[in-house]
């Protein structure tokens, strides 16, 4: 079994905040590849994604970055993109990016010129009269443009139109063309996902309930609608979570190609991510 | 850290301006214009904690220390920028000081003028050294600012206080006085980025 290269390794890694918490969590992340990470909201994505960037301090665990606990030599490496945006509002673009190009070694001023060009956002411009998705795109723009070996979004697309997510989709897939960079990225649009994630990690309450390559995933995963004495005939071991509702069952199954050739009289779906989550966060665990 | 203390900076540019214009005017109400060498840079020292408030507005802590920026660098930037700040306090107070005998005729005292100047700076680094620690202990709560503003006020009323007592003691001796506190200074420096540190890491943002 080849062992990947890691961007980021994830032990044992305990954080709560009163009543919520993420709870022995053990995650890596593999270097050269786009790991998206989905759940409900209040799941533990953003508490997660704060205890790798060391914005959140971990109760217990280790987390490794490029191979170091202590964080040294990670300097700039890391582009982080938030839902909400944290440079000064009384700030334009300009200012913005003096300011990043004096805390990040590797900072590349022409790109990120060219990249605030192409999102159609003057650098004179103050961000307080930036929209919602000026304010995703100059992130995007920073993030890109000091050349991190790894970039985090949190939700990055939320509030951007389709035209403007595919474009954002589109430049993270060409950050993705060199194969020392690695991508994290929490989305409710798993559509995105779908399109773009090598590696799904799915927290619920506080805990990784799914993990693995997308395409298995997609491959792999169904689900069974019936009756729901057709639908428990294929036995619990075989289901994730059964939804119930008023004329019928649902069940969520882990290998829908098996469940298909054992009972072919039942109907057994692909699940998308979006099925998988509702499935998980509504229904009932086997 | 430069472009922290740049960051400090621009946003508190018109806070700047504001302050000077007031240091200048507040100024012709005193006949004593040396005393402009004390007040303009404790008044410019409370300018690191209005960009405490800058940094906190856009949670712009949480952003850099995800983005790799040592906290302990956030730290010593807001210390640095302190320093920028009371140094331009120290430069407008000693420029009052000078200018203002001479447009009320009086003769100009430069070595009075530059020692009370150099005192002040002092004294604003003791403050600021304060203003930091306060801030980093307390948070950016409603309750935390009032702790921080009380604080701030007792320690300029007794460091001032203390200020005249120890002239009186040490026979008017201003620049044996201005020795000592350049020295209680750096160890409040010392200390106080120590103690910041401390309580900067274990924060979360």
């Amino acid at each position: 079994m080849i062992k990947l290269d890691n961007a980021v390794e994830i032990r044992g890694l305990c954080k709560s905040f009163g009543s919520f918490g993420l709870r022995d969590i053990d995650l890596d992340i593999p270097r050269g590849y786009v790991v998206g990470l989905i759940g409900e909201n209040g799941a533990g994505k953003t508490t997660l994604i704060k205890c790798i960037t060391g914005a959140n301090l971990v109760d217990s665990g280790t987390i490794s970055l490029f191979g170091s606990q202590d964080r040294k030599g990670t300097e700039g490496r890391v582009g982080v993109v938030f839902d909400e945006c944290h440079f000064f509002q009384q700030m334009n673009g300009e200012q913005t990016g003096k300011l990043m190009s004096s805390l990040f070694p590797n900072w590349d001023d022409a790109r990120y010129r060219s990249l605030m060009s192409s999102f159609g956002i003057p650098l004179d411009k103050r961000i307080k009269d930036y929209s919602r998705g000026m304010r995703m795109r100059i992130q995007v723009a920073v993030a890109l443009s000091h050349n991190p070996d790894l970039v985090i979004m949190d939700e990055a697309t939320a509030g951007m139109d389709p035209a403007a997510r595919d474009e954002f989709l589109d430049l993270v897939m060409e950050y993705m063309q060199d194969e020392g960079h690695t991508v994290v990225m929490s989305s409710h649009i798993t559509s995105d996902l779908e399109k773009i994630a090598d590696y799904i990690v799915f927290i619920h309450q506080g805990r990784i309930v799914m993990n693995g390559p997308k395409d298995e995933i997609l491959e792999n995963y169904g689900i069974v609608r019936g009756s729901e004495p057709a639908v428990l005939a294929i036995g619990r071991e075989n289901i994730v979570s059964i939804k119930r509702d008023e004329f019928s069952t649902s069940a969520l199954v882990r290998d829908r190609n098996g469940v298909a050739e054992a009972y072919p009289e039942l109907v057994v779906d692909p699940a998308s991510l979006d099925d998988i989550m509702v499935m998980v966060i509504r229904g009932d665990a086997a | 850290m430069n472009g922290l203390v740049w960051k400090d900076a621009t946003l508190l540019r018109n806070g700047l301006i504001y302050v000077a214009v007031f240091g200048v005017v507040f100024s012709m109400l005193f006949s004593e214009s040396n005393v402009m060498g004390i007040v303009c840079p404790m008044l410019f020292s409370s300018l690191v904690a209005s960009s405490f408030a800058w940094d906190d507005q856009c949670k712009w802590d949480m952003y850099a220390v995800s983005a790799g920026i040592p906290r302990n660098r956030i730290v010593m930037s807001k210390y640095m920028s302190s320093v920028v700040f009371i140094t331009i306090g120290f430069a407008i107070g000693l420029a009052v000081s000078l200018a203002m005998p001479s447009l009320t005729g009086a003769g100009t005292d430069l070595e009075s003028a530059a020692v009370v100047s150099v005192t002040g700076w002092v004294l604003s680094a003791i403050v600021v050294s304060i203003s930091i620690l306060v801030n980093y202990w307390t948070g950016s709560s409603v309750k935390a600012q009032y702790v921080s503003i009380v604080v701030l006020m007792a320690s300029i009323a007794f460091l001032v206080s203390a200020t005249i007592i120890a002239s009186d003691l040490l026979g008017g001796n201003m620049l044996m006085v201005t020795g000592v506190l350049l020295v209680i200074a750096v160890l409040m420096f010392a200390g106080t980025y120590k103690a910041s540190c401390a309580r900067f890491e274990k924060r979360d943002l």
